[in-house]
């Protein structure tokens, strides 16, 4: 019953959320929490499901933010093309760096993709006429539906919700379809794969471009939320969590994805009682189910289960 | 095999735990008892509320709270992350507290301090600025840096919630249009231009050597020294880095190739070991002048006395300033957290701005946010240990920096200048 029922009660658990907890602190974090469910939902493509380690997350999540913010705030053009450059750019994003997973694998491609991600937050941080420096891009407009802006903390949680659900069946209907199956043969079994006369870097190449495509739409949706971005944000650091998130929820698996997200990004706040402790508190409770829990915390119950 | 699972189990079960408890108890120091026991032994003066699933009644706890028990200020300060000044500026915060407390406390009410960790990262510092407006705090002394400055600032506008920060970018509090900004260290446009206009006038550079930053920190600094350099018709020669870069000598030989004969570093803390080794090894031994980084005991405590021998640095506060009022501060403040405790310009900086908040709430007669912001607006002749705290139009606070010289790894007192 639970298990039939299990999409129209989380559905409906996101949104009543901020009617039972309406406090900004928690609305704004709630958000925060949305927006990284997208791109976990990305990297599961490439990284959970395509078994390509990308470590330059942050770098596509910088890229989307930028171009929306950049070409509403200059440009004065809606955040709504904002945010189809940014799909475009996640297009562009994707065949640059599906290109050299071709003859990289294993160490060397998180060493690209770390290169990317610095190089691009390095590009933000340093190209000043175009990006505003160090100083960021502030006064980025909300977003409107007819007219109506988003401006609210409630309002934004909701105009997001409503980009994660939409991902979210878009992502359920990928992992289903043929190209889902085409990259979890990739990861378990590439020479198998090749051996079927299926063209292996095609794939790599779509899941990447998934990835990147879902990234900078997180990035559209975050710059126009926060109405300032910088670069210092779009760290590597940011990369790993990403990364963390996909790992502790379970890989390959979209309830893992929105699970390891409300973990990473919301873990650390509530431990905030333990004083200066509480990210040392948080790393050691992510090390320890990594330890026991290696599949994530959805699989390790379901291989049980099962 | 059952042992895992029961790992598994309570592992999951700590995570759902953590997760859910929602208005989890909010770290609050209190002023009262001396500051050492607050600090040196935090866990028995941090007051752990019991957790409050609903945070509409932690709102409601707050509320109350600041319009009859203790008034509660928040602090946001970088107690993880690097560079890690959050405790010595948390230190500052509760001695200022504890004394105001001992004198009897704000409109007959005891202060204390919500202290929030931002950790120097911009998605975290916007939890902890919404965590403190949403708990009612009656001002935000914090962050230090110019970038979460900025990030939050819109934050504190619409909670309308009195900020005193102590980023020095110049654009930060000036480019800003936010009646609730204030900043209770001397800017950029001070600092960097005393700093060159001390390198041109009295070291007699004739070519100067400018080695920032690429944050906004660094690069604010950079622009104030070419204005000067540019209306003075003094020639310069423009290197940045990042701050955390391992190697910057190809930016230090082109300074060398460049023949300049005066450098001025502007950069955070954790640049300088890197900076001044490499600068050391390569010979770049012209007279050099930093920001205040450079006195920060953190960053002096990572340099070898060869590196930086007879460097200059512009900065809020010296503790070997000979004047009584920083002398008391310093006793008190070894009596308050030990004769070992460093003592640098985070904790004076933070400790003054408490008192520059309590004379803003003092002259407001109340705790409501517009009326303290209205209040700290019209401040004047307020003492503090980084200068006296006078308000501008631009929410300024201090006109006055020191001028100190590194000598046996310890800056001495040169000078003050406005």
């Amino acid at each position: 019953m639970i298990k039939k029922m299990k999409y129209p009660l989380a559905i409906l658990f996101a949104l009543v959320l901020p009617l039972a907890v309406s406090n900004t602190y928690y609305v704004t974090m709630f958000c925060l929490t949305l927006i990284y469910m997208i791109i976990a939902f990305g990297l599961n493509f490439i990284t959970g499901m395509t078994g390509q380690m990308n470590l330059g997350t942050a770098g596509i999540f910088c890229l989307g933010a930028y171009t929306s913010a950049l070409l509403s705030t200059r440009l004065s053009l809606s955040p709504w093309i904002g945010m189809a450059a940014s799909a475009v750019m996640g297009l562009l994003i994707g065949v640059g760096l599906g290109y050299p997973s071709f003859r990289l694998e294993g160490v060397y491609l998180s060493l690209t993709t770390i290169a990317f991600g610095e190089v691009v937050r390095q590009l933000a941080n340093n190209m000043t006429s175009v990006t505003g420096g160090a100083q960021g891009v502030r006064n980025i407009p909300p977003f409107t539906i007819f007219g109506y802006e988003i401006v609210t903390k409630t309002q934004n949680y909701y105009f997001i919700l409503g980009f994660v659900l939409l991902f979210a069946f878009t992502a359920y209907r990928i992992i289903h379809s043929k190209w889902g199956r085409a990259f979890m043969a990739i990861r378990d079994n590439i020479e198998a794969v090749e051996t079927c006369g299926i063209n292996t870097a095609h794939i790599k190449i779509v899941a990447f471009t998934l990835a990147a495509v879902y990234g900078c739409v997180a990035g559209s949706l975050y710059a126009h939320y926060s109405t300032y971005i910088n670069a210092s944000s779009f760290t590597l650091n940011l990369s790993v969590s990403f990364v963390v998130m996909i790992l502790i929820g379970g890989m390959g698996n979209l309830w893992g994805c929105m699970l390891g997200a409300v973990i990473v990004s919301m873990l650390p706040e509530f431990l905030r009682f333990t004083g200066e402790y509480y990210q040392l508190t948080y790393s050691v409770l992510i090390l320890l189910c990594i330890i026991f829990m290696p599949g994530g915390i959805l699989t390790a119950f379901k291989r049980k289960d099962s | 095999m059952k042992k895992m699972r029961w790992t598994k189990i309570m592992l999951a079960g700590l995570l759902a735990v953590s997760v859910t408890a929602c208005g989890g108890p909010k770290q609050e120091a209190s002023g009262s008892g001396s500051p050492g026991a607050a600090q040196g032994t935090k866990a028995d003066d941090t007051k752990a509320e019991a957790a409050n699933t609903d945070s509409q009644s932690t709102e409601t706890d707050s509320k109350e709270e600041n319009s009859g028990g203790d008034i509660s200020i928040g602090v946001m300060a970088t107690l993880t992350g690097y560079p890690l000044n959050g405790e010595h500026m948390r230190n500052g915060v509760l001695l200022a507290i504890d004394e105001i407390n001992k004198n009897g406390g704000v409109l007959g009410r005891k202060l204390s301090a919500n202290v929030q960790d931002c950790s120097n990262t911009t998605d975290i510092g916007i939890n902890a600025i919404n965590k403190l407006v949403s708990e009612n705090v009656v001002g935000v002394i914090g962050p230090h840096y110019s970038t979460q400055g900025l990030a939050v600032e819109s934050i504190i506008k619409q909670g309308k919630v009195p900020m005193l920060v102590g980023g020095t970018s110049p654009k930060f509090v000036s480019d800003v249009d936010n009646d609730y900004l204030f900043r209770i260290r001397a800017s950029d446009t001070l600092q960097a231009s005393a700093a060159v206009s001390y390198l041109v006038d009295s070291c007699g550079a004739t070519k100067v050597a400018i080695l920032h930053g690429s944050d906004d920190f660094g690069t604010g600094g950079m622009q104030v020294a070419t204005a000067y350099l540019d209306s003075a018709g003094i020639p310069y020669c423009i290197q940045s880095f990042n701050n955390e870069d391992t190697d910057v000598t190809s930016q230090i030989l082109k300074c060398i190739n460049e023949k300049c004969d005066g450098v001025m570093i502007w950069a955070t803390e954790a640049a300088y070991p890197i900076v001044a080794r490499q600068m050391y090894e390569l010979g770049l031994t012209a007279p050099t002048i930093t920001n205040p980084s450079l006195a920060v005991d953190s960053c002096l405590a990572q340099l070898e006395e060869d590196w930086v021998e007879g460097w200059y640095c512009v900065t809020d506060f010296l503790s070997n300033n000979p004047t009584d009022k920083i002398q008391n501060f310093m006793k008190a403040y070894r009596e308050a957290y030990g004769e070992n405790e460093s003592i640098d310009l985070h904790c004076a900086a933070y400790y003054s701005a408490v008192y520059a908040l309590v004379d803003g709430i003092e002259r407001a007669g109340s705790t409501d946010g517009e009326a303290v912001a209205k209040a700290l607006r019209e401040t004047k002749g307020v003492e503090g240990l980084v200068g006296d705290f006078n308000c501008n139009e631009d929410g300024e606070m201090i006109h006055e920096i020191i001028l100190g010289q590194c000598k046996g790894l310890s800056i001495e007192y040169i000078d003050v200048i406005r």
